[in-house]
């Protein structure tokens, strides 16, 4: 067994008990592995109508092939379940060094089924595999939780190379947006993961590995892994921009592009960026940039906020990058850095999606406006700008307090419940994330028709719209939108499959990556053979959705986005998204009828009928 | 006077991402690059975000019995944990040791890539360099001032 290592451990919590599994390689050599395998393994055992927040609903947490032996920036451990926000297939990602860990001990991947009937957490060391009782974790923030968990262990030696993935007490408190945190500040954040691990009682995983990985072919490997980090040091971008100032670094330039959310996706560029963007973050409150497992570029900021007047705002921890920044920054108009660090701080935390928590406070600031929501709902004048209020609500949601036990539904049943679901800004219940789909008409096709809601890492048709990488595109066009939106994302799949971060698709890694694929398994991949795998993911959790009950009327965007012209001023005066112009080619082109589903035909052609 | 050549670790730089363990434990494995366990690499990083440490070590002397020079030491505000410069493969501790307790020390690649370390050629943030250094004879009298 070669980059794998062959072995699934599945967790009962209902009977506190485990079982280990072989690895079906027949399904590795269909799927490779990360996000695609997880999805299968879901799949096959689960009913997609299952009750996201019940016993039955099951997790499924798996790493890929070249996770741990040392390849540059493969270092991810995929987790999918069905949504408690979107009732769709959630896959989430985070990196750091929990993956790695785990396949250090000796597991691919664990599956959780079941329900604990009293608050445990799970502890990993190679073969010995034990449940703890977490009453005492409980309500316990990331941070407190993943120190405690580690003091817990033999020694301190120990303790240090432990890596912990946990729940904040947003997850325990089952809010639709939490997150689920791998050491500390990497986050599986969107569609509201962390409230199905809380639900089911499971406050934490820590694990620690000491057993080794093989690779295939070791020369051919070694010279892969060579040529890749040289393809990172050539590129400017991943070894400069983003090792120096982190994804935030982007935000800086897009606004110049008019291309962010601002003002619950209102406008599309925002003065106050000028105090939100890289250079200050740099400047005032960087403390170092750190990296996850085996990757060169280093995009992770650690930052602290150590004096502000408010001394609300004063914390430390990770973040913020791009996504983040934007989304409690320019989407709320809020221009006060510090409070975007400190509501960064607490999202980690408490265990919340910053993007989601974003798009739902912006939503509530918008309805807030025009007079739909009150002093009296609210409790403070949640206006757009209100730093203050932004803190505040995002501690509430994660505690489910006051207003904030309404927030943590997610901004569309927040919308819905006071009777104007169109100030709520997402796709199938999902917020949509920074880059304004409005004016970037591939980025809104590729948001609207995502499997897991309006998600920024499933596909890039953004870089090629507002940067130009690696070919630069109209991004008022539609024509020829929908073929290369496929490309992206059947090409996110690969990726992913491979366990590889999205970041490295900045620079030129497809045939290096399948280098290092083959020559960690040996298993012999082709070219074709990875589209055809692409292709098959993308189709599988469709697949999924479709059995949950979507169709083609969820893939669409809000509309405002469609039919309300932008207001300002600028490149993008006037522009909407033309969804429906892109749509129905894009259906063609996947093989699915004008509902948006999978054709028999298409399913028999991937081998997935 | 005599020239030595030696990795020079930068602390502030490193950003923890273990490269050079992962690249250090397949290179002195069998076969060569065929296996990698971070766990018996002879460089180790010693991260602790709270404290913004994150420290690179080479494994260094065998010893047999634990030592009692135990303190904690702060430097330029951080403060480093007991052990925590500490090079040797000793019994209070698992790192720098071999699966049977056998000690790793860093062999600055002499075997498998000579005069070119390997955690140096991966360490892409430049906390890790191979630099010169000048050490006297023994016995040599070298002119101050």
């Amino acid at each position: 067994m070669f980059g794998w290592t062959g072995k699934l451990l599945r967790v009962n919590l209902t009977r506190g008990d485990y079982a280990l599994e072989e690895l079906d390689m027949a399904l590795v050599k269909k799927f490779i592995g990360g996000r695609g395998l997880a999805v299968k393994i879901f799949f096959d055992e689960i009913d997609p109508r299952v009750e996201p927040l019940s016993e039955e609903n099951k997790m499924v947490f798996l790493t890929a092939p070249l996770v741990g032996t040392g390849a540059p920036s493969a270092d991810g451990c995929w987790v999918v379940t069905r949504s408690p926000l979107t009732g769709a297939i959630a896959t989430g990602r985070f990196g750091g060094e929990f993956g790695t860990e785990l396949k250090f001990a000796g597991y691919d991947g664990i599956i959780i089924e079941g329900k604990a009937a009293r608050p445990v957490y799970l502890v990993i060391r190679n073969d010995k595999i034990e449940f703890r009782p977490a009453e005492h974790l409980w309500g316990k923030s990331t941070h407190e939780t993943d120190d405690a968990v580690k003091a817990a262990m033999r020694d301190k030696w120990e303790a240090r190379d432990t890596h912990v993935a946990c729940v904040g007490p947003a997850g325990e408190n089952l809010v639709k947006i939490s997150s689920i945190v791998a050491d500390k500040d990497h986050v599986a954040a969107r569609s509201g993961m962390g409230a199905v691990m809380g639900f089911k009682n499971l406050k934490a995983i820590a694990v620690r590995g000491t057993n080794v990985l093989k690779v295939a072919d070791p020369e051919g490997f070694y010279k892969a892994t060579l040529t890749l980090l040289q393809r990172v040091k050539d590129s400017v971008i991943l070894s400069d921009h983003l090792r120096n100032y982190g994804k935030i670094n982007v935000q800086y330039q897009a606004n110049l592009r008019a291309a962010i959310a601002v003002r619950n996706f209102q406008e599309c560029s925002f003065p106050g960026v000028t105090n939100t963007n890289a250079r200050p973050i740099a400047k005032n409150y960087l403390r170092r940039g750190i990296s996850c497992y085996s990757c060169p570029v280093a995009c992770v900021r650690l930052t602290e906020v150590k004096t502000d007047p408010n001394p609300k705002f004063i914390g430390k921890g990770g973040g913020p990058e791009f996504q983040t920044c934007t989304m409690l920054g320019a989407d709320c108009g809020v221009d006060n850095l510090a409070a975007i660090l400190k509501a960064n701080y607490l999202c980690n935390e408490l265990g919340m999606d910053t993007i989601s928590v974003g798009g739902t406070i912006a939503c509530a600031m918008d309805m807030f406006e025009h007079g739909y929501l009150t002093e009296e709902d609210t409790g403070c004048q949640l206006k757009f700008g209100n730093a203050e209020a932004l803190v505040d609500m995002t501690e509430k949601m994660g505690r489910r307090e006051g207003f904030g036990d309404i927030l943590a539904e997610g901004g569309y049943r927040m919308a819905e419940r006071f009777g104007h679901p169109e100030f709520f800004m997402g796709v199938k219940k999902q917020e949509l994330p920074a880059w304004n789909a409005q004016v970037l008409q591939g980025a809104g096709l590729e948001f609207s028709t995502a499997n897991n809601g309006a998600c920024h890492t499933k596909g890039g048709v953004f870089n090629s719209e507002v940067w130009g990488i690696p070919v630069k595109l109209d991004r008022f066009a539609t024509e020829g939108k929908a073929p290369i939106a496929i490309d992206y994302q059947n090409k996110d799949c690969i990726r992913d499959a491979h366990g590889l971060c999205s970041l490295l698709t900045l620079t030129k890694i497809d045939d290096v990556a399948l280098d290092l694929l083959n020559t960690v398994t040996g298993i012999g991949y082709t070219p074709e053979d990875l589209k055809v795998i692409g292709e098959r993911t993308w189709n599988l959790e469709r697949l999924f959705n479709v059995k949950a009950g979507f169709s083609a009327r969820d893939d669409v965007l809000p509309r405002r986005m469609m039919e309300e012209p932008m207001q300002q001023e600028g490149p993008c005066k006037g522009v909407v998204n033309r969804l429906f112009e892109m749509r129905p080619e894009y259906y063609r082109l996947r093989g699915w009828d004008e509902n948006g589903i999978p054709k028999p035909e298409k399913l028999a052609q991937l081998g997935l009928a | 006077m005599r020239t030595v050549k030696y990795i020079k670790i930068d602390t502030e730089k490193c950003t923890g991402c273990r490269l050079c363990e992962a690249i250090c434990s397949a290179s002195h494995a069998e076969p060569k690059f065929g296996v990698v366990n971070p766990h018996r690499s002879r460089i180790r990083i010693l991260k602790d975000a709270e404290q913004n440490v994150y420290y690179p070590t080479f494994g260094g002397p065998f010893t047999d019995v634990e030592c009692l020079s135990r303190s904690h030491i702060k430097i330029a505000g951080r403060e480093y944990g007991e052990c925590s410069f500490c090079r040797a493969s000793c019994p209070s501790r698992e790192i720098y040791k071999e699966t049977g307790d056998e000690p790793l020390k860093c062999d600055m690649c002499e075997q498998v890539s000579p005069g070119d370390p390997l955690c140096v050629k991966v360490c892409l943030v430049g906390a890790l360099t191979f630099a010169e250094k000048q050490i006297k004879e023994k016995g040599e009298k070298v002119a101050t001032g």
